[in-house]
């Protein structure tokens, strides 16, 4: 067939009324399915008055399915001893994961192996868009954990037939060398720990800009699409595309970049229906520029199926793209934009740690390693932001005062502010954990509190 | 964001239902044979030979069934 610049063109570009049909014949097919099989569901639906046979209209899903979220499926994987929410039987199973524990406690998920292959599709979308072809190479910075979210990029790189390169069991400065002799067209981690390569590699006299790389990719934070950290990405490595991965440990990488990077990811809509429930209403959102809590039904998790699943990750959805990409899927811009279960309010102002690290990103003199501590003191939230030097910095504490006015000048609060020397914060391979609460069990406000 | 019932579903491009349907066809002839393979190691192959070819008719639309075994 002819080069095409779209991996699926047919539902890649499908109109609006197309997808949703699409979209609502699985989510039905799904419900009854996921009824018959998976006892949860069963009790969840039953204790809704819901049927399958009940839910045939966008209103019925939207308005009468009951919603599910990671309690419900914590509570059947503690009564179980096994996985929650499972709907196949263990000769189906073949591969186990956990999430990551972000909200402190850890899911169990089982992949049957045509699911592995469906969540490898999901990467194929947005690297065959930026003009990645099976004569690439993938490097991994990835020891292969029970985190599924680089082995999922893994499965992609597998499906789109390139060729990998495992940094897999050696250490940091190992993996630059190794880097620089492979000369890889895509390296792929989390933002953060890529850019703590970059620093490796300067400390080892080693410089990865010689590796040639093309393109980095990843997942499992936000700074692939914060404007600063991609700028700093691109100038460390000299490369000239960052893709980003937006996900959930539960539905895998649901979110893609496109070539033509418009702030944002594209809902991967091949695997997965998403829509935006208002914060304090928990009502579908209708605006465009309205914030909404992200709530998803997976087409690839049929094990434990995930139907109308809360995330708790604020986001806004443009349900109609137009930045020259022609894609015709939904597009989050600035991809999550916060937790709707992690609640930062600063004296009446919500705080989004993303928005902070693209300030400090203004600062001259600041690194992107930052930590958000908080406490609350006389009955008052307040938020430390401590923030590493760079080595362009000459005064840390007039440095802090600088970020301090900038961040009270564009959030409209006042935040305390810590510089602290070079390379002090801990530096992660997975997820990096910039959000510490020291506020006790009662002081931390629910979901649906925001205001 | 739309809220009506669909009582009849629109589809993708007709270039693309074609290939759906031939794909149906073909995976019903890649169960034939699975059916009738002379040993374990062709039934394991032409079983993974079905969820690719699954996975193919999930890029086409194709809602009959969610996963292979269904």
């Amino acid at each position: 067939m002819q080069e095409d610049r779209y991996w699926n063109r047919p539902s890649q570009t499908a109109n609006r009324e197309v997808l949703d049909a699409l979209h609502l014949e699985r989510i039905c097919h799904l419900v009854g399915w996921a009824y018959e099989h998976s006892p949860l569901h069963r009790r969840l639906y039953d204790a809704a008055g819901v049927q399958p046979g009940d839910i045939r209209t966008w209103d019925d899903y939207y308005n009468r399915l009951p919603f599910t979220d990671k309690p419900d499926y914590l509570a059947d994987q503690t009564a179980s001893g096994t996985f929650g929410g499972l709907a196949l039987p263990p000769e189906s199973w073949q591969q186990y994961f956990h999430t990551t524990g972000t909200t402190g406690h850890f899911l169990n998920e089982v992949f049957t192996q045509y699911e592995m292959l469906k969540a490898g599709s999901q990467y194929c979308y947005g690297l065959w868009d930026f003009g990645i072809r099976p004569r690439d190479s993938m490097y991994f910075c990835f020891d292969f954990g029970m985190w599924i979210g680089l082995w999922s990029f893994y499965w992609g790189a597998r499906s789109l037939g390139l060729t990998i390169q495992s940094g897999g069991g050696v250490s940091a400065a190992d993996r630059v060398r190794q880097i620089i002799e492979l000369r890889p067209t895509i390296v792929t981690g989390t933002p953060t720990y890529l850019l703590h390569l970059a620093e490796v590699a300067k400390r080892e006299g080693l410089d990865v800009r010689l590796a040639g790389v093309k393109m980095l990719a990843g997942g499992g934070e936000a700074g692939f699409s914060t404007p600063v950290t991609r700028s700093r990405l691109a100038e460390e490595w000299g490369v000239d595309h960052i893709y980003d991965a937006y996900g959930i440990g539960e539905a895998l990488f649901i979110g893609q970049s496109c070539a033509e990077w418009a702030g944002g990811v594209h809902v991967i809509e091949d695997v997965c229906h998403s829509y935006a429930i208002g914060l304090a209403s928990g009502e579908p959102v209708v605006g465009d520029d309205e914030v909404g809590e992200h709530v998803i039904t997976s087409y690839t998790h049929f094990a434990q199926p995930f139907i109308k699943y809360r995330t708790h990750d604020i986001v806004r959805i443009d349900p109609q793209p137009d930045h020259g990409c022609g894609w015709t899927w939904k597009h989050l811009p600035g991809v999550v934009l916060g937790r709707s279960d992690f609640m930062v309010t600063i004296r009446g102002v919500n705080i989004y740690p993303t928005a902070v690290e693209n300030l400090i990103g203004d600062v001259p003199g600041l690194a992107n390693h930052y930590e958000l501590h908080i406490t609350r003191v006389d009955g008052m939230d307040r938020m430390l932001v401590k923030v590493e030097a760079d080595d362009r910095c000459r005064d840390r504490t007039e440095t802090a005062e600088r970020l301090r006015v900038h961040l009270r000048a564009q959030l409209g609060v006042n935040l305390e502010v810590e510089v602290v020397e070079s390379e002090l914060l801990p530096r992660y391979e997975l997820k990096t954990r910039r959000l510490f609460d020291h506020r006790s069990e009662g002081e931390r406000p629910t979901a649906f509190e925001m205001h | 964001m739309d809220m009506e019932t669909k009582p009849e579903s629109p589809g993708l491009e007709p270039q693309a239902m074609l290939q759906r349907d031939r794909l149906v066809q073909l995976r019903q002839r890649l169960r034939e044979e699975r059916t009738n393979a002379v040993s374990p190691a062709i039934e394991r192959v032409l079983e993974m030979a079905d969820m690719q070819l699954f996975l193919a008719l999930s890029y086409l639309g194709y809602t009959d069934q969610l996963f292979p075994e269904e």
